[in-house]
C-alpha cells in the first residue's frame, strides 16, 4: 500500500512536471500556454511535440537549453512534489468524509473508500428514519435543516433591514453624538460572546424564548450591526457625495437621496452582507447549543455536531452526509467568489 | 512607540487634570456669570420645567411643546405607577402562595351541610353531630344568634333565619378551623403534643424493629443456602426432626429396624420436613446474625426509616385524634362528599393553599415572621424605576422559602380515587437575583435615555425663555419642529439599530460585566439562593496562586492563559507564513494551470472551518482513519520499538521520555493525557490546514498587483530571481498584509472551534483540581464549559475571564485600528 501511493505520488510530480517543461517551451515558442498545458498531459508526447514544432516567433535557442537543463527541473520537480504532496493532504480529509458518507455501517470508515458505497445515509438524514442492526435510528436532519433555513433568511432581511439606513446616515451625515456611536459600536466588537451569553439566557427564560430557534434571529442581527456598519459605512463613502449634493438642489429629501440614489449603487455592498449573514447560522454552533434544549428544535451546526459527540450514539457515516449537504453549497460559493470575500474580509480588517 | 505613548494616554490625561483644575477654578465665577445674566423669570421657567416637564414651555407660552413633555412626563410617571402597586396591602395569600382561593360557596356550604347532619335534627345520619361551636361561629360572623335549644339561628330582631340564608366567608371558615385545631390540642392532649410523640416513637421503633428483623432473617437465610455443608447439615436435621417424632409415636430408637423406619418416614414427609428443617437451621443462624450484625443493621435501618415512620404515625395519631372532634372531622367529611359527588374543581396547589391558610390561623406567630420575610416594599410594591434600581443596587434580599409546616394538618385533605392530593411543600417566591439585575440594568438603560430627554427638556425651556427674552417674541413652534424634523432625520433612522443594539448587545454585556463582580455560580443559583455583590474578590482570585475560594482559579488561569498565547502566536505565524510560502509557490512562473492548483489549495479554506474541525476530530479519533493506515502500514510497529507507544500511560516517566510518550496502542493524537504537549503542538499543526489558504490567496492576490515595472528595473539592473523576491516581493507583501496578523491573532485567540470541535478541550479536564480546564482549553473555550456545563455553572469567573479577554483584545485591536484609515473617518 505504502508503494502504490509512492508510485501514484511519483508518477504525478513527473507528470506534472512534465507538463510544466512543455508548456515552457511551448511559450517560448510562440504557443498558447493552455493549450500546451493541455497537451503537456499526455506524457512523452507531449514533451517531444512542442520540442520538434516550428517556432512561431524568434526564439533564443540558449533559453530552451536552459528550461531543459538540470538545474531548471531540479527546481520544477521539487516545485511539484511540494505542490502534490500538499494536494494530498488537502483532499485526503475532504475525499475521506465523502467516502465516509457513502459507507452503510455507522462506525468508522477504515478505507478512503467504501467497498460498497451507497447513498443510505443521505436517505436516512431526508426520511429521519434508518434500521440498522435490528435498531431503528432516527434523527431530525430535516428540522434542523429547515430550522437553520428560516433562521438564516430571517437573519439576512433582519440585517439588510436595520444597517443599511443606519449606515448611510453614518457615512453622510454629522451629528451630536456620531463619533460617541461609532466608537461604541466598535468596542462592543470586541467584547466576547460568552460575556453576554448568561443575560441572553436569562432574558430569553424571562420572555420565554428558549428553545425557539427563530429567537436567535435577534441576537444574529443585533451581533452583525456593529460589523455591517462599519463595512457598508466604508462603501458608501467612496460614493462621491456630489451626486448627493445635486440631488438635493434638485430639490430631492434626505430619505428621496437614500432610495433614489445611495440604495442602487450600494448593491454590491448590500448583497454581500446579506450573503455573509445568511451563512452565520448556519455555521454558529455556541448560541442555539447554549439556547435550544429540544433535538428537534436545533440548528444544523448542534445537530451535526451530536452525530459524533453523543458518547451513546455516534453515527460517523451520517455525521459526513450531513457535513456535505451542509458544506458543498457553502464550500462553492466561497471558491466563486473567494476574491470578493478576502477583499471583504480585508476590508473589514482595514476599517476595523 | 512613545509618540502612541503620548497621543493616546498621556495628552488625554493632560487635558484631563488641566480640565478638572479650570472646572474647580471656574466653576463659582461661571455660577455667578450665569445668573447675573439670566434673569429671574427665566431661572423660574427652567426650575418648573426641571420639576415638572413642560411647565416651563408653558410659561413660554408654547403650548404644543409643553403639552408633549407634559406627557412624556406623565407617561414615566405612569410607567412607574402602573407597573408598581402602591398603596396596596400585602396578602401573602393573594401575592405569594400559588393556587386558588377556595370559593365562597364551598365555605357556605359547611355550615349547612353541618346544620343538616346534626345528630338532634337527623338522628339517622352517617355523620352525627352534636357540637355547636361552628354555629355560634357562623352566628356571629352573621350578627346571629343560635340557639341550641330551638335549633335556629335568629337575627337582632328575633327573627328565624334559615341556615341557607346564612353565609360563612373562607377567612371565617379558616379562623374557625384555626382556633379548633389549637383548642382540641389542649383539650384532647393532656400533656401536650409529647404524649402523642411518645407514642408515635414506640410505633416507629417496633415498625423499625420489624424490618431489623427481617433484614437478619434474610441474611440468616442466605447464611444457611450458601453454607458449604448445607446439604449435609439439612439431612442431618431432618433426621433429627423425624427421630424425635418417631420416638415420639412410640419407636424405639435403639431398636434394629429403626434406621429403615427413620428412612421411609423422611421420604414420606420430604417437603414438610425439609421445611421445618430449613426454618431450625435458620432460626439457629438468626441468634448468630443476631450477634454480630444486630448493631449495623438497627442503625443504618433506623437512619433511613425511623423518621419517616415517626412522622407518619404522629401525623396518623394526632389527626386521628382531631378527626374525632364534629368540627374537624365533618370538614373533612364534607370535602370528601363534595370531592367524590361533585368533584372539586380544586388541584393540589389550592389544597394546600387552604391547608397553609388554616395553619397560619392555628400559628399565627409563624404567619407573623413568614409574612415579615417576604413582604419586601421594594420586590412586591415598587414600579419599573424604583423597582429596578433596587434590585441593580441589592439583588434581592430573600432567598425562596419553603414553607413546610402547615403539612402537619394535612389529614384534613381528602383522599381521592382519580387524582393524587397531598400536603406537599409550598415555595414563596423570593427574590430572583439574575431577573432583578437584568431588570435594574434594563432600567437603568432606560433611565439613561430618559435622562436625556430630560436635559433636552431643561435645557429648551432655558433657551426659549432667553430668546423670548432679548427679542421680546416667542419663536415659532412650527417652524422650530420643521427644523426639529430635519435635524432628527438622523436620530430617527438610528433609533431601531439603537433600540435594538441597547438592548441585545449592550444590556447582555453590561450583564455580562456586573457578574464578575457577583457570586454567581453553582454554589449560588436563583431562585434557590440569592447572589451577592462581591466586588473585586473574582479579580484578586485570578491574581491569587494558591485560592482561597474551593475551586483554584489563579493557578489554572496562568496556566492557561500562557497556553492561550503560545497558540494564539504560533497558529497566527504558522499560517501567515505557511501561506506566504504557498504563495511563493503558487505564483512561481514554472506552475501550469494556476487556478486549478489554486482551487485545490483553497478548499481548507472555502469548508466551513466548523465542519473541517468536527472531520479532524473523527480522522484523528483514537482508533480513526489515521491511526488505522499507521497500524496497518506497521508505522506502530517501529514506534513501538523505538519506545514511542506501548507503554501504559501510567508508566509514562517523566522528563524527555513524557515528553516522547505518544499512546499506548497507537498514537492518542487529540487524548494524549500524558503529554499535553504532544496534543498542543499537533493542535498547531492541524491548524496550519485551516489556516494557511486564507494568507496563500491573500498574498497571492497582493503578488499578481505588484507593478511588473519594478521587477523589469531589477533584473536590468542585474538582480538574480532570489536577489528580487528578497528586496521585492518580499516587503511589498509583507507590509501589505501585516496589519492582518493582529486580526487574525485576536482571530486565534478566541478560537473556540479549533479547540472545543478538534479536542474539546482536552485531554485532561473536567475535574475540580485543574478548575475544568483540559490541557488544550483556550480561554474561551474554558469560558463556555464554565458557563454551559449544568455541572459546572461557574458564571461569575467566567465573567472575569471574558473582561479579561475584553482587555488583552480590545488593547491590541484598538491599537490596531489607531493603524488604519477607518480611524481618521471617525473624525
Amino acid at each position: 500500500m505504502v508503494v502504490r501511493a509512492l508510485l501514484i505520488y511519483l508518477s504525478l510530480v513527473l507528470l506534472f512536471t512534465h507538463q510544466s517543461l512543455t508548456a515552457g517551451i511551448a511559450a517560448r515558442k510562440g504557443y498558447n500556454k493552455t493549450k500546451a498545458g493541455f497537451i503537456g498531459l499526455i506524457p512523452i508526447f507531449g514533451l517531444i511535440y512542442y520540442l520538434k514544432v516550428e517556432a512561431i516567433r524568434q526564439i533564443n535557442p540558449t533559453a530552451i537549453k536552459k528550461l531543459l537543463g538540470i538545474k531548471n527541473i531540479i527546481g520544477t520537480l521539487a516545485i511539484f512534489a511540494e505542490l502534490v504532496l500538499l494536494a494530498f493532504i488537502v483532499l485526503v480529509p475532504i475525499v475521506y468524509t465523502i467516502g465516509t458518507s457513502l459507507s452503510p455501517t455507522s462506525g468508522i470508515l477504515n478505507t478512503i473508500w467504501p467497498t460498497e458505497p451507497s447513498l443510505i445515509n443521505y436517505k436516512f438524514l431526508l426520511t429521519g428514519s434508518r434500521e440498522l442492526g435490528g435498531r431503528e435510528l432516527t434523527t431530525d436532519f430535516v428540522n434542523w435543516y429547515w430550522n437553520t433555513l428560516q433562521v438564516a433568511f430571517l437573519t439576512m432581511i433582519g440585517a439588510v433591514l436595520f444597517v443599511t439606513g443606519t449606515a448611510y446616515v453614518f457615512a453622510r451625515y454629522k451629528f451630536k453624538g456620531k463619533k460617541a456611536g461609532l466608537l461604541t459600536i466598535l468596542v462592543l466588537q470586541m467584547f466576547p460572546t460568552f460575556l453576554s451569553l448568561i443575560a441572553i439566557f436569562t432574558l430569553f427564560q424571562t420572555f420565554g424564548l428558549t428553545n425557539e430557534p427563530k429567537a436567535l434571529v435577534i441576537i444574529y442581527v443585533a451581533g452583525g450591526i456593529p460589523f455591517n456598519i462599519w463595512l457598508i459605512k466604508g462603501y458608501l463613502m467612496n460614493i462621491p457625495k456630489e451626486l448627493d449634493e445635486s440631488a438635493k438642489i434638485d430639490g430631492a429629501n434626505k430619505i428621496q437621496i437614500f432610495f433614489k440614489i445611495i440604495l442602487p449603487l450600494s448593491v454590491p455592498i448590500i448583497s454581500f452582507v446579506a450573503v455573509t449573514q445568511f451563512m452565520a447560522p448556519w455555521m454558529d454552533y455556541i448560541l442555539p447549543s447554549f439556547l435550544i434544549i429540544d433535538s428537534e428544535k436545533w440548528t444544523l451546526a448542534v445537530g451535526i455536531f451530536d452525530f459524533i459527540n453523543d458518547p451513546g450514539d455516534t453515527n460517523y457515516p451520517a455525521f459526513a452526509a450531513a457535513a456535505m449537504i451542509v458544506a458543498v453549497p457553502i464550500t462553492i460559493l466561497y471558491v466563486a467568489f473567494q476574491r470578493y470575500l478576502i477583499e471583504g474580509i480585508t476590508a473589514g480588517a482595514n476599517k476595523g | 512607540m512613545i509618540d502612541t505613548l503620548e497621543k493616546y494616554i498621556l495628552n488625554p490625561i493632560k487635558h484631563l487634570v488641566i480640565g478638572l483644575w479650570h472646572f474647580i477654578r471656574f466653576v463659582p465665577m461661571k455660577l455667578y456669570e450665569f445668573f447675573k445674566k439670566t434673569p429671574p423669570f427665566v431661572i423660574i421657567k427652567t426650575l418648573a420645567s426641571s420639576l415638572i416637564w413642560g411647565t416651563g414651555q408653558f410659561l413660554n407660552r408654547q403650548f404644543i411643546k409643553g403639552i408633549i413633555f407634559l406627557l412624556l412626563f406623565a407617561g414615566i410617571l405612569g410607567i412607574e405607577f402602573g407597573t408598581g402597586a402602591y398603596g396596596h396591602e400585602f396578602d401573602i395569600y393573594d401575592d405569594k402562595i400559588p393556587g386558588e382561593e377556595i370559593t365562597v360557596e364551598l365555605s357556605n356550604y359547611y355550615p349547612t351541610w353541618y346544620y343538616y347532619n346534626l345528630k338532634a335534627l337527623n338522628p339517622t345520619s352517617d355523620y352525627a353531630y352534636e357540637d355547636f361551636d361552628l354555629l355560634h361561629d357562623v352566628a356571629e360572623s352573621n350578627n346571629l344568634t343560635f340557639s341550641e335549644n330551638d335549633l335556629v339561628f335568629y337575627d337582632d330582631d328575633g327573627k328565624v333565619v334559615q341556615v341557607d340564608n346564612v353565609t360563612y366567608t373562607p377567612e371565617h371558615m379558616f379562623a374557625f378551623l384555626g382556633t379548633e385545631i389549637a383548642r382540641i390540642e389542649q383539650i384532647a392532649f393532656d400533656d401536650g403534643i409529647a404524649a402523642i410523640e411518645d407514642e408515635a416513637a414506640t410505633k416507629a421503633d417496633a415498625a423499625v424493629l420489624n424490618i431489623v428483623e427481617d433484614l437478619l432473617l434474610e441474611r440468616a437465610e442466605r447464611d444457611v443456602r450458601l453454607n458449604s455443608d448445607y446439604a449435609s447439615n439439612l439431612q442431618t436435621e431432618m433426621e433429627r426432626i423425624a427421630t424425635i417424632e418417631l420416638v415420639d409415636d412410640g419407636f424405639d430408637p435403639n431398636a434394629p429396624t429403626f434406621d429403615d423406619t427413620l428412612q421411609t418416614y423422611i421420604d414420606d414427609n420430604l417437603g414438610t420436613l425439609q421445611t421445618e428443617a430449613f426454618d431450625n437451621l435458620v432460626a439457629e443462624q438468626y441468634d448468630v446474625v443476631y450477634a454480630t450484625d444486630y448493631e449495623q443493621v438497627n442503625r443504618q435501618t433506623r437512619s433511613i426509616y425511623y423518621s419517616g415512620y415517626f412522622n407518619d404515625f404522629f401525623d396518623e395519631l394526632y389527626g386521628d385524634e382531631l378527626l374525632t372532634y364534629d368540627s374537624i372531622g365533618s370538614f373533612k367529611d364534607m370535602l370528601q362528599t363534595r370531592l367524590i359527588s361533585q368533584g372539586l374543581d380544586m388541584d393540589n396547589d389550592d389544597y394546600n393553599k387552604m391547608l397553609a391558610h388554616i395553619f397560619f390561623e392555628y400559628n399565627p406567630e409563624l404567619y407573623g415572621t413568614i409574612t415579615e420575610r417576604v413582604n419586601n416594599f421594594y420586590h412586591e410594591r415598587a414600579g419599573f424605576f424604583v423597582k429596578g434600581t433596587w434590585g441593580l443596587i441589592t439583588m434581592g434580599s430573600i432567598p425562596q422559602t419553603t414553607l413546610y409546616q402547615h403539612q402537619k394538618i394535612g389529614f384534613l385533605l381528602p383522599a381521592s380515587g382519580t387524582e393524587t392530593i397531598q400536603a406537599s411543600t409550598i415555595e414563596l417566591a423570593g427574590h430572583h437575583s439574575t431577573q432583578l439585575l437584568l431588570r435594574g440594568i434594563i432600567s437603568t438603560l432606560v433611565i439613561a435615555y430618559i435622562l436625556i430627554l430630560y436635559v433636552w427638556n431643561i435645557k429648551d425651556a432655558y433657551k426659549t425663555g432667553m430668546i423670548e427674552h432679548n427679542t421680546k417674541k416667542v419663536p415659532s413652534e412650527k417652524s422650530y419642529f420643521k427644523d426639529l424634523y430635519e435635524d432628527f432625520f438622523e436620530y430617527i433612522v438610528l433609533t431601531p439599530a439603537l433600540i435594538i443594539v441597547t438592548f441585545v448587545s449592550i444590556l447582555p454585556i453590561l450583564f455580562g460585566i456586573l457578574v464578575a463582580f457577583t457570586n454567581y455560580n453553582i454554589e449560588h443559583i436563583p431562585p434557590g439562593q440569592l447572589i451577592q455583590w462581591v466586588g473585586f474578590r473574582n479579580f484578586l482570585e485570578v491574581f491569587t496562586l494558591t485560592s482561597g475560594s474551593s475551586i483554584n482559579f489563579g493557578g489554572q488561569f496562568w496556566k492557561v492563559f500562557s497556553w492561550t498565547l503560545i497558540w494564539a502566536f504560533f497558529a497566527t505565524f504558522t499560517c501567515f507564513f505557511g501561506g506566504f510560502v504557498q504563495a511563493v509557490i503558487l505564483n512561481n512562473k514554472r506552475v501550469v494551470f494556476r487556478k486549478a492548483w489554486r482551487g485545490i489549495l483553497i478548499l481548507p479554506w472555502a469548508v466551513p472551518a466548523l465542519i473541517s474541525q468536527m472531520i479532524f476530530r473523527v480522522v484523528f479519533n483514537d482508533n480513526g482513519y489515521v491511526n488505522q493506515i499507521l497500524g496497518r502500514i506497521g508505522v506502530n510497529t517501529i514506534l513501538e520499538n523505538w519506545g514511542l507507544l506501548g507503554r501504559s500511560f501510567q508508566d509514562a516517566g517523566s522528563g524527555l521520555q513524557r515528553l516522547l510518550y505518544l499512546g499506548e496502542d497507537s498514537i492518542q493524537w487529540l487524548s494524549n493525557e500524558a503529554n499535553p504537549w504532544f496534543v498542543r503542538i499537533f493542535l498547531i499543526i492541524l491548524n496550519i490546514w485551516l489556516g494557511f489558504p486564507f494568507f496563500m490567496a491573500l498574498m497571492s492576490g497582493v503578488m499578481t498587483s505588484i507593478d511588473k515595472s519594478l521587477y523589469e528595473a531589477a533584473s536590468i539592473d542585474g538582480a538574480t530571481g532570489f536577489q528580487q523576491f528578497r528586496f521585492i516581493t518580499m516587503p511589498l507583501v509583507l507590509f501589505a498584509t501585516s496589519p492582518l496578523l493582529i486580526m487574525t491573532f485576536s482571530g486565534n485567540f478566541n478560537n473556540f472551534g479549533v479547540i472545543y470541535f478538534i479536542t474539546g478541550g482536552g485531554p485532561g479536564g473536567g475535574t475540580y483540581e485543574t478548575a475544568y480546564a483540559g490541557s488544550t482549553d483556550i480561554l474561551i473555550s474554558w469560558i463556555y464549559k464554565l458557563t454551559t456545563d449544568p455541572n459546572i455553572r461557574w458564571y461569575s469567573m467566567a465573567s472575569v475571564f471574558s473582561i479579561l479577554i475584553f482587555l488583552i483584545i480590545g488593547t491590541l485591536s484598538a491599537w490596531n485600528f489607531t493603524q488604519t484609515r477607518a480611524f481618521k473617518e471617525v473624525d
